[in-house]
């Protein structure tokens, strides 16, 4: 048994949605590499993704959309296309779309199979996290929702609670509203505002229905957050969020795209912070369900300086070790020819040379008012169900 | 959009006997702020539906009541504390020359008339039959689904030179990044300029913005993305 497995399959990188798209696959070739030029990760712990059946896929999506999607990856038109999403400008379609999306659905399943069923006490799949992907819809890069095929597993197959945290930049939507009124799961999603962020959902209101009433956790973060006003709020709510619903399992999508340097977002966290706040969700994972903790990747759109360097963190934190702080040359020799930028030499923020953000107080009251105005109001719902 | 597209159709109306008690009551267990009112025709047509409430055939609209008018009503108490005139009919406090739409008015006539008359609601009459009723809320509802905040994308605003043109040109310019747009909506800032509100359905509102700022649009949101120091 590997305490820590980690999904790979060479496939994976193939999800390459277009040349020049933002979303670049290589980052999965990144962080791999920096992994094991680190000796962070070992041959053995490395799993490829088991046999998936495509028909689970119609548990979560539209039949009609999966045949959709299928037949434009094959290159034929398909009329009603553009209404599922697929060709537009945020989702082209490129040949082998289907496959590809169906073996990052196959990985996240494995890795959360490998935790549920105690074969590893972590997993991790970077591939994943496609948290966008609608019942019927392409959206935001996202074809099919890996994420909640994976947790659909472990409730179907292992019967757990399943708790999903987000800490990507934008909202965690697709898989919120697939569980939106699900007793199994509670979803938890920290994200830039979507008055200033796609995909515009996930305000404080947005809390659960029926058996899910409570169970959708939103919290909105003004653009220009840093370390400090994250971390308060991720505290604030995070923690006693998980111990109301009491999970056997934590899924968590690590999107990278909440640093600084992320081109496609506000929000202006640094390593240092993003680190952190896996360190806590292990912590959190340890305390609340033995340990079980799945992770995925997601957005990131600094691909070479920031994502390996955040997701090497996040591998290394679940292995209970620790990225050292000068990266090793070979790495940055094997990839920098490629590369049109220079690759980062430390594996933290030098973050002396940031200049403060103007109004970072003003940010931080902004977040800490909506935080405890969230917590509030859950707190009643909660206690509500509890009477 | 018209008047039928927002308005509520399944109607609760109410007899002009009904004791002001009853209406109160209504408007607390229904949820619900303004009833018309519907006085029978014709003498055979029945008033035993329970507490009042009548079905809009064979029935004329003679007034609306609100909770506000109810309000005014029950907050009266004698010296004793007790509420009065709960139990006189309410065609004794309904308002009798009520303003009504028509089904197929657009929505911005019908809601300037609601503005300009302060009122709250206003049934919906095809010839004389009471087809619906659309209020302030109705409106709102309008309002939010004509931003299209309810679909997946990204609120951009651009102000535009006020010229014929102008819009057709930022719309096909995000066209050419094969890109929709589920919602514009559009406002004269001034003399020389329109302000346009719409919903790209894209997750990269930075990129899009960029590409825009290029092509020499005013945008105004999102703001340009600074690059931090």
């Amino acid at each position: 048994m590997n305490d820590v497995v980690f999904i790979f399959d060479p496939e994976l990188s193939a999800y390459q949605l277009a040349d020049s798209h933002p979303f670049k696959p290589i980052r999965l070739d990144l962080t791999r590499s920096l992994l094991r030029e680190t000796g962070l990760l070992t041959d053995d712990q490395e799993t490829r993704p088991d046999p998936f059946d495509e028909r689970k896929l119609s548990r979560l999506h539209h039949k009609a959309y999966i045949r959709a999607v299928k037949a434009t990856s094959k290159g034929k038109s398909h009329p009603d296309a553009f209404g599922y999403g697929l060709g537009t400008g945020d989702n082209p379609i490129f040949p082998g779309m289907h496959d590809i999306s169906t073996k990052i659905c196959a990985a996240t399943v494995t890795a959360v199979d490998q935790v549920a069923s105690g074969k590893a006490r972590r997993a991790a799949n970077f591939a994943g996290g496609l948290h966008h992907a609608l019942s019927n819809r392409a959206s935001g890069f996202c074809i099919y929702n890996d994420l909640a095929l994976g947790i659909d597993h472990a409730i179907q197959e292992y019967g757990l609670r399943v708790a999903y945290l987000d800490i990507d930049a934008h909202h965690g939507d697709g898989v919120q509203w697939l569980f939106y009124d699900s007793a199994f799961v509670m979803t938890i999603s920290l994200h830039e505002s979507g008055r200033y962020l796609f995909p515009g959902t996930g305000h404080t209101y947005e809390v659960g229905k029926g058996p899910g009433r409570g169970l959708s956790v939103n919290m909105p973060l003004e653009p220009f957050t840093e370390d400090d006003s994250f971390e308060e709020v991720f505290e604030l709510v995070v923690p006693k969020a998980l111990e109301a619903f009491r999970p056997d399992l934590i899924v968590l999508q690590a999107g990278a795209d909440m640093h600084r340097y992320d081109p496609l977002a506000d929000l202006a966290l640094s390593l240092q912070a993003m680190k952190a706040s896996y360190q806590r969700v292990c912590e959190l994972a340890d305390h609340l369900c033995e340990g079980k903790l799945v992770v995925t990747g997601g957005g990131g759109y600094d691909p070479y300086r920031t994502v390996p360097r955040a997701w090497a963190h996040l591998w290394a934190c679940l292995n209970d070790h620790a990225v050292p702080e000068a990266l090793p040359e070979s790495w940055r020799q094997e990839w920098q020819e490629r590369i049109p930028e220079a690759l980062p030499s430390n594996s933290l923020d030098d973050l002396n040379s940031w200049q403060a953000v103007p109004r970072r107080d003003e940010i931080a009251s902004h977040n800490r008012v909506v935080a405890e105005r969230l917590m509030s109001t859950l707190v009643q719902i909660w206690q509500e169900d509890r009477s | 959009m018209l008047v039928k597209d927002i308005m509520t159709t399944n109607v609760l109306a109410i007899d002009p006997h009904t004791s002001i008690g009853d209406v109160s009551a209504l408007m607390e267990q229904r949820n619900i702020r303004h009833f018309p009112i519907l006085e029978a025709q014709t003498a055979k047509t029945s008033t035993n539906h329970s507490r009042g409430q009548r079905s809009p055939a064979d029935s004329r609209l003679v007034g609306i009541v609100s909770d506000r008018d109810i309000r005014g009503i029950t907050s009266r108490r004698d010296e004793t504390g007790k509420a009065v005139a709960l139990d006189d009919p309410v065609h004794t406090i309904m308002i009798r020359d009520v303003l009504t739409a028509h089904p197929k008015d657009p929505i911005e006539e019908a809601a300037k008339v609601l503005r300009e008359y302060k009122i709250g609601a206003m049934p919906v009459l095809e010839e004389s039959t009471l087809v619906g009723i659309v209020t302030a809320i109705d409106f709102l509802d309008a309002l939010v689904r004509m931003t299209g905040v309810h679909e997946v994308g990204t609120r951009l605003e651009v102000e535009l030179p006020n010229r014929p043109g102008a819009l057709a040109g930022l719309l096909a310019r995000i066209a050419s990044h094969n890109l929709s747009v589920s919602s514009t909506m559009t406002t004269r800032a001034d003399t020389e300029h329109v302000s346009v509100v719409l919903r790209a359905n894209t997750i990269d509102g930075h990129g899009l913005a960029t590409h825009l700022r290029q092509d020499g649009f005013t945008v105004l949101w999102p703001l340009e993305k600074h690059t931090l120091p």
